[in-house]
Formats: C-alpha cells, structure tokens, sequence
C-alpha cells in the first residue's frame, strides 16, 4: 500500500512539475515554428523508441535446478514485453521512459525528466526477485505472524518416543515447494537549479523485502533444523541536500535518514523432536528439552545523519575539501524473555528494551595541489568513530537453545566500538610527459573496544608509475608494501572467552602486506588493442600461532578487441585467479588436551579459477542485420586440504573433495531490419552450471535431507543445464 | 511528529515532497531565461575567439555529435553552448591560432594534454554532488582523467557519456579481477542487470573507503541496501561489525553467501577454542550418512549460529537465537 502511494505521488509531483515547466517555457518564450528547421529532436537525433515483444521458452536438462537458473532473474515460458524505450528530446528538455520484463518477477521501470537547467527528476520501479530453490521440502506450514507450526504431530511424537528415527522423517515432509523472496525498489530523486549555482537535492526510496529463506532454527547440536523462515521488512531512505557550487568552491548541507521496520520481528517454531516441554543437563545437545523455539530477527531501526561539506578553490591549481558528518543508529526493540521454555524458570532480563544507540562522527579532509605541471600532491586526512553506547547488558545465566539454563561465561555482552583514524600523503612526478611516478603514505590506526587488541596501526608505502600518453602503449604499475601492529594485546581476555592465548583473529592481527599491480594496453593500430594485467599480494601475519597466518593471491589477464572496420567488433579475454590460505587450529576438549601441541592441525585452502570472455559483434555488416554472440566460461577448482605435524595423536582426517564450479554462457542475438521500423528476430541463450560442493551438492550427505542429527529443507548448490529461445518482433519509432 | 504505528514518518515524507515539488514548480516557472544562443559571427567573438560557426565548418561531426549531448543544450546555463557562440572553444581554448595555423597543436586536444589538466577542465563544471571528491581521490592519483572513461563528442553508452556501451566493460580495462569475480557462481545481479559497478561505488571518488558510494566505512555502504543488518544489536558479532568484507567477497565467489571460504573453515580462523569450534570436520561428515555432521554439511556453523550478523536476543550471546 504505502509502495503504490510512493509510486503515485512520485508519478503526480513528476508530472506536475513536467507540465508547469513546460508552461514556464511556453510563458516566456514563443513557440517555436513548424518546420522552418529540423527540430533538433526528432530526425536529427534518429529513432528513439522501441519496444520488443515476443515468445520464450525454455527447456531443462533433466535433474536441472530451475531455481538457480532463475536465481536473480525470471525467465518463465511466455509472451514477453521488453527493452520498452519511450524517448522525447528537445533543446529544453529529455523525457526518458524504459521499462524491462514487464509482467515479470523481475520487472524494472524507469523514467527521467530533464528540464535542462532547471528540474531533473527520475524514477525507478525495480524489482530484484532471489530464486533459492524449487525442490524445498519442510514439515513447516507458515501460519503468519512468524509462526511456523508442524501440523504432522506424529512424526513431533514418534521422535520424542524415540520410535522414529531423523533419517525416517523424509517421507512425512510433503511436497516441494519454491522457496523465493524478492526485493522491490521504489525510488525518486530531484534536483532542482535553484540558480545557477544552487542545487537542492532530495531523494526518497523505499525498499520492501518480502518472501521466504532457508534459516537455522535449531534445538541442539544433533537437533539441527533447518526452515524456510517468511522475512517481510521495509527500509525507507530519505535524503536531502543543499549544495552551493562556484568558481571559488562549494558548500553543501545534507540530511539523510534510514527507517527499517521489520513486520515479522520474531521467528516462532514447533521443535520436531518434543510436543512436551522439559529440561535437562543435556538437552542441548539431543534437543529433548523444549517443544518450541523463538528467534529474534532483525529490530526496527533507524540511522539519522547530517552532514556538511564545503571546497575552497586556491591559487596554483591548488584545492581544499572537507566533509563532516554526525550520525546515529538505534534500535530500542522490546526484548524477548530468555526463552520459550515452559519448565525452565523465568529469568529476569536486565532491561526490558535493547536500548542500543551508536553514535558514529565522521569527518575528512582533503588538500590536493598541483603547483607545477610537474608536480603533483594530495594530503588527506579522515577519521571514523563508531561509538557504540549501547549499555552493556548483565547475564548471570542464559537459556542454550531454549533447553537449558546455562550460566554467561563473559556475565555480559560487548558492545564493540571503533576509532578509525586515516592519514594519506601522495605525490606525483613527471619527469617525462605524460608518464607519472608516484609515491605515497598511509597510515591507519584503529582503537577498538571488547577486542584483544586495544589499537592498530598500519603503515603503507605506495608507488606507481603510469604511463598514458602513447598512442601505442599505456602501462601501469603500482607496489604497495604495509605493516600493520597491534598495541595493547590483552591475551587474557582471549582466555576469558576459552580462545588460545596466541590466536590472532585476521581481521586484526598484525600483518605484512605486498601487493603488485601491473596494466599494459598496446594499441598497434587503431583497430586492435591488447591488454595484461597481472596482481598479485601476499599476507603473512608474523605473530599469528593460531589462526589464519598467510594469505597469497595472484590473477592474470590477457584480451585483445579488434574492430576491422566499424560494423564488426571482436573481444577475447582470458584471466585466471589463485588463491592460498593456510591457518591453524587445536582439536581440543578443555583440561590437558586445550595445552597438548600434538593436537594441532592445519588447514591449507587453494583456489584456482579461469575465466574467458569473448563476444563478437557485427552491426549492419551484414546488410539490414544485428549479429551479438557472445560467451562466458568459468571454472574454479577450491581444495580444503588437512595436515598433522609429525608428532600427532590425531586420526589421519579422511580428504574432503574439491569443490568445482563451473558455469557457461553462450548467447546468439539475431535481429534483421525488414524495414526501418520493424525488426524480427531470435535470441538463443545456453546456460549451463556444474557444481560439486560437499557442502551442499545432492550427491553428498545434504542430499539426504534427513540426516542423523538434523532436519534439512533441501537447499543447496544443484547443477541445471538450459536452453532458452526468444522470438521477437522489434518496433521502432 | 506523530508516527504511524510501525515508525514510518509518512506525513513528513509527504509535506516535504510538496515543499520539494513547489520549490520546483516555483524555480521552472521564475525568469531565468537562458543566455541566448547567438549566431554569432567570428568577428563578434571576444579576442581569440573564433566561435562555433567557424569550428564547425571543419569539425561538422563534433559539433552535430555534441548538440545531441546534455553538453549542447544552451537553456541550461551551466554547459558550454550556453556561452553565446562558444560551446567548443569554453573547453578547447580559443581557436583564432588553431584557424590561422591549420595545426592541431594551436588547439587544446584533450588526447593530448596532460591528464590532470584535462580533469581540470571538466571539473571546472561538474565539480558538484558526487563529482566533489574527484581530486585527490584513487584515480585522480593514478593519473586517470575524465576523459580516460568518458568521451564529450562520441559516447557508445546510453548513460554517462562512457567510451564503452556498458558500464562495466569500462570498469573492466583496468579492474579486470573484479569485473571477472563478478560471473562468478554466488554474485550480486550485476550479470543480470539489476546492478553495476556504480550501484556500489563512485569513480569520481568520495568519502569512503575504495571509492564507495554511500556512507563513510565499509559497513555503511553495505548496510544502506542490507539494512537488516544495521543493528546495533544486543549481541554483537566482532568480526562482522569491524567489516563486512572479513567474511564476505562483495564481487563474487564459488562460496554460498558470496564467503571468502567455506564454513566451518571461514570460522575456525578466529574461533579455535575447545569442544566443535577447533574439530576437524573432514570427508567422512560430508560422505556417509552414519558419520554426517551438520557441522560442515549444509551451511555448516550457520546451520545453528543463525543470527550469525548479531542477536537481539537476551540468549543470543552465540547468535543461536
């Protein structure tokens, strides 16, 4: 309701300002006169408009996920109405109309109004559809309001009896079903030429987000569950903003606010292993306690931020900016108790509401000169204070997964926080024209709150040299070394929370960084060019026992393009990407073993992908005739590979298998003019995706569903091949 | 204010869209008539000047090309053409050598100046909104221009004046790897065409950390479409509030969710305490029914650490509920 009332309003404020406009003009200026000349835009700017309509149809390969092949798009069998362009120009003003897939999952429309000068204002409708799969199967009937509730209570009462087995579930789940959400965009922008240097520009959108996704609502580590969990929430954005811009700089004020209100705040499912609720010591681990479980999803929320900008041009080409922002994010959503679980006592909450609040301050600023044509340099500083103040809340004892009172390990939660501060120098060389090398600083330092390191800092050293003024060649290459160091190591609180003490988590640990980039363009002839790229980095985190220690990455590129004559144009790129991981773990129980070196193990990732591109285009080179081919291929290969040390009193780990996806694309697009306004023609489109993940493949343990120490709805990576053909009729005008 | 029952401020959204659409009728309507456009001849011209007429006797293509672009519409006051008779010489310079001397060197050719010099011509005009963060920003440094990526006289985009009929293959020249990950099996809809490179980023620069578009951190960018994820919550998860890309590989990856690795190897980096966090779950948890592990199978950890991005629960200090 409030989407249709945004779509009207937008659509009426459009069209009113369109058609005050238009009466302005007509106001103070003479129409002009029928055909004295080409009016600029009609004949002169050609044909604008067009609108396909057609047939498709699909067919599958046996066993092919349609779901996935679907995943972002929606390509049932059909009539279809597309690439509809409605397009008006004249020397005042654009009026622009686009609308795709229309009647479709994936429908997108969109209009632009521009009053050159004065009004520019656009519209979008965009529905962005998530397909996860067609074969879901659930014991789960969705009765609203984020109840989920199974209606087969045999199946409740033949597990709690121990008279069925997990595995024995399969037969009771029903039919499949789709399981599928989309997201729906509405949005509108204006900007509007107060004068000359004045904008004001103000932006509404609202986002809804409704369907259903796989979620784990579990009862226990051998109790797992998994449900299609209905999400229904809406996120309206509004923004708006004053901007000043002259010949001596620019000043802008802005506002920019975010509400999300989630309509299902709260998940609520009948447990399939009890109909009864109880308590024990280990019903957390065979989910023999409680009859239901509760979730909290996402709260209401909402971020509030004002900015303010400004720019000040200065003599030698020389230039200052500045932003500043002050935000705040809160939710202050009504806590749910500590459970569901009628026969565990009522534990009294700490507060009745979350009462969470960040602050987040934000400024940079930015000095850029160029004194000379020689010399170049930038300083630019910034820094990012997430200040969380949400209170801490107090936890003597919690509910494990709604079956068990268990007693708070930390007796509270960690509100993090973070300062983020930057500092960046760069400056650029040219002791040949048109070639720059480059030097620069950085630096980052971060202060963080509840982590085992009080503060960051990391140091990086930059260069680059590009060269562009050739006609023949262009080449870029930049190195960038950096060393990050924490202070403040508090290895006790890693042991408050059971971690080794010599873990260091990646994402803050110290870490030296080397990357290299290189780009080379060689155009022999205007008709060809050549391009290579290489990058490459390496990771290693010195200090790091436990934990990731080391991270490399490299990828290769190599294409040309070449159009012989200005009808055909022909593209071809090949790339490959790698990847290596290596971290390390102890397989521990507390006591002895969590202090025992021959309980190590390490996990080393290897990733290897390939990529070709290619594309061949033929306009009117044949006569009367639009020829597109085109294909994509990739291919990665992913190995999990453990190992022992050579003292270990581990069981050799049996090998996990690679992890291979591949996926190919092949389109024909065949259009033929039979006259200037009518085209017909045909689009083929093979798709193909091949996966083996042990993960989530059907040729491994997923593919049950039903397993010995868990529920499943039957979402993973499935393989589809399909082959979809259009036929259209093209109008244009 | 008084809110509507879920929060949503509709009655200030309308007010402030009739106050928006008023200003806007009342700016269109008010007199600010456009610099007239003159056909004036050369010897009209300020000194130097030799004005359009007289470029476009040789460069009729240019100039024609040109008209059709937002460049070439003389009401807004703001381009070029608006400057009576002198839409290509208001960035080429004056003409009057180049005419006199036939050669291409009395002229400034943008393909042949220096990059930043030929930004600071455009930047003269389009140094408002997302163009204000231009300079000093990770092209400016790179020596990428603005015409690097956009063309004045002949665009093959349908927006934005790119040298290239989509947005993504101009991306793609440079930022190859990531124009690549971006086919990959779990993407973002780019391929699809619900995104683009811009949806996320904003190569004239900004604010925020790799030219993101929104926000002033990684985080805000990624929470201004996945707002779900926002919070702050009651329990929050370290890694994830420190940077969504800990996790997550925004431009693609063979990993569900779009991880930088599998579940529970993406975890165990961090978590390598007692009891299932540090045990190897290796093929016979994946392979065989009667030693499966919802551990490893399925979406792994996730499978039971559901609100893995943060709890509001008073029990979700493990994101389990």
């Amino acid at each position: 309701m409030r989407t249709r009332l945004f779509v009207m309003a937008a659509a009426l404020m459009m069209a009113s300002a369109v058609a005050h406009a238009q009466d302005a003009q007509g106001g103070s200026q003479p129409a002009p006169p029928a055909q004295a000349t080409p009016a600029p835009g009609g004949a002169e700017f050609g044909i604008l408009n067009r609108l396909d309509f057609g047939l498709r149809a699909t067919a599958f390969g046996s066993t092919s996920d349609e779901g996935r092949f679907q995943r972002y798009r929606d390509l049932r069998d059909g009539g279809t109405v597309d690439l509809f362009t409605f397009d008006k120009r004249t020397d005042n003003y654009l009026f622009d109309l686009h609308a795709d897939h229309l009647g479709y999952r994936d429908q997108r429309i969109t209009a632009q109004y521009n009053n050159y000068g004065r009004v520019k204002a656009s519209f979008e409708w965009n529905q962005v559809p998530l397909f996860y799969s067609d074969a879901i199967a659930s014991l789960y009937t969705d009765q609203g309001n984020g109840q989920l509730r199974i209606a087969n209570t045999s199946v409740r009462t033949g597990i709690q009896a121990g008279t069925l087995p997990l595995t024995g579930v399969q037969g009771q789940l029903g039919s499949t079903f789709d399981l599928r959400q989309r997201r729906d965009i509405a949005a509108f922008n204006l900007t509007d030429a107060l004068g000359r240097d004045l904008d004001l520009r103000v932006n509404v959108r609202s986002t809804h987000k409704s369907g259903y996704m796989p979620w784990g609502a579990t009862f226990g580590f051998s109790a797992d569950n998994e449900v299609a969990a209905p999400i229904d929430h809406r996120t309206t954005d509004v923004g708006a903003a004053l901007e000043w811009t002259g010949q001596k700089g620019m000043a802008r004020v802005g506002y920019d606010g975010s509400w999300f209100v989630n309509a299902i705040p709260t998940l609520t499912y009948d447990s399939p292993y009890r109909t009864i609720d109880s308590t024990n010591a280990s019903a957390y681990v065979a989910g023999n306690g409680t009859s239901q479980g509760r979730t909290a999803m996402w709260p209401d929320s909402t971020a509030n931020t004002i900015s303010a900008a400004g720019a000040y041009n200065l003599p030698a080409h020389s230039r200052i900016n500045g932003v500043v922002s002050i935000g705040d994010w809160r939710q202050n959503a009504a806590l749910l108790p500590y459970t569901i679980n009628s026969a565990i006592p009522t534990i009294p909450l700490d507060r009745q509401t979350a009462d969470a609040d960040a602050r987040i301050t934000s400024y940079n600023v930015n000095f850029t000169s160029r004194p000379t044509g020689l010399v170049w340099f930038n300083v630019r500083a910034r820094r990012y204070d997430y200040d969380n103040r949400t209170p801490q809340f107090n936890v003597t004892n919690y509910v494990r997964i709604d079956q068990v009172i268990e007693p708070s390990t930390l007796g509270h939660s960690e509100p993090f926080g973070y300062t983020r501060d930057y500092f960046d120098a760069d400056a650029s060389f040219t002791p040949l024209p048109y070639t720059a090398l480059k030097i620069g600083y950085g630096m980052e330092k971060v202060n963080r709150t509840f982590r085992y390191v009080d503060q960051t800092t990391e140091h990086t050293l930059r260069t680059a040299l590009d060269t562009t003024g050739s006609q023949y060649v262009s080449f870029r290459i930049a190195y960038e070394h950096s060393k990050r160091v924490g202070q403040g190591l508090d290895e006790e609180a890693l042991d408050d929370i059971g971690e080794q003490v010599s873990l260091r988590q990646y994402d803050i640990s110290n870490r030296d960084r080397d990357r290299v980039t290189a780009l080379v363009q060689v155009t022999p002839i205007s008709q060809v060019a050549l391009v290579a790229s290489v990058q490459t980095g390496r990771d290693t985190r010195p200090d790091a026992d436990f934990g990731l220690r080391k991270f490399d990455t490299n990828a290769y590129s190599l294409g040309f393009d070449v159009s012989p004559i200005e009808k055909v144009g022909i593209g071809l790129t090949y790339s490959y990407e790698d990847a290596a991981t290596n971290q390390k773990s102890r397989q521990a129980n507390p006591g002895t073993q969590f202090i025992d070196p021959t309980r190590d193990w390490f996990t080393d990732m290897s990733e290897k992908v390939h990529y070709v591109v290619a594309s061949v285009d033929l306009t009117k080179a044949i006569p009367r005739t639009d020829v597109h081919l085109a294909l994509d291929w990739n291919k990665s290969n992913a190995d999990y590979t453990y190992s022992l040390p050579a003292n270990t009193t581990l069981a050799t780990p049996a090998p996990l298998p690679t992890v291979y996806n591949e996926l190919r694309r092949a389109t024909v697009d065949f259009k033929y003019f039979l006259t200037q306004h009518l085209a017909a023609g045909f689009v083929y489109l093979f798709d193909e995706y091949k996966v083996d993940d042990f993960a989530l493949s059907p040729n491994y343990v997923i593919g049950q569903r039903t397993l010995p120490d868990g529920l499943m709805l039957g979402y993973g990576l499935y393989p589809y091949r399909a082959n979809t053909g259009w036929l259209r009729l093209t109008y244009l005008w | 204010m008084t809110l509507r029952s879920d929060g949503f401020p509709a009655r200030a959204l309308v007010t402030a869209l009739a106050l928006t659409w008023v200003s806007a009728v009342g700016a269109a309507a008010s007199d600010r008539a456009p610099a007239p456009r003159s056909t004036s001849s050369a010897s009209a011209q300020p000194a130097n000047f030799v004005g359009d007429e007289t470029c476009a006797t040789c460069h009729e293509a240019e100039a024609k090309a040109l008209r059709a672009t937002l460049h070439g519409k003389a009401q807004n006051e703001r381009t070029p053409a608006a400057r009576s008779g002198q839409s290509c010489e208001t960035c080429h310079g004056p003409g009057q050598m180049h005419v006199d001397s036939g050669r291409k060197e009395d002229i400034r050719r943008f393909t042949a100046m220096a990059p930043r010099q030929a930004s600071e011509t455009c930047l003269s005009c389009h140094s408002r909104s997302t163009h204000t963060q231009f300079y000093g920003g990770q092209h400016d440094s790179r020596n990428i221009s603005c015409v690097t990526c956009h063309s004045v006289h002949s665009p093959k985009s349908a927006v934005a004046q790119l040298k290239t009929t989509s947005e993504i293959e101009t991306c793609a020249t440079c930022h190859k790897v990531q124009a690549m990950k971006v086919t990959r099996a779990q993407h973002m809809p780019v391929v699809e065409g619900k995104m683009s490179c811009s949806s996320c980023h904003n190569p004239h620069g900004s604010t925020n950390v790799k030219q993101l578009r929104v926000g002033n951190y990684v985080n805000e960018s990624c929470v201004s479409c996945h707002t779900e994820k926002r919070g702050p919550f009651l329990w929050e998860h370290a890694a994830g509030r420190e940077s969504c890309i800990t996790c997550h590989d925004p431009h693609g990856s063979s990993n569900d969710r779009m991880l930088v690795a599998k579940a529970p190897m993406l975890c165990q980096r961090c978590h390598i305490g007692t009891r299932h966090p540090s045990t190897i779950y290796d093929g016979r948890n994946v392979q065989s029914v009667a030693t499966a592990s919802n551990r490893i199978y399925g979406r792994a950890c996730v499978n039971c650490h559901s609100n893995i991005h943060g709890s509001n629960h008073p029990s979700g200090n493990a994101f389990l509920r």
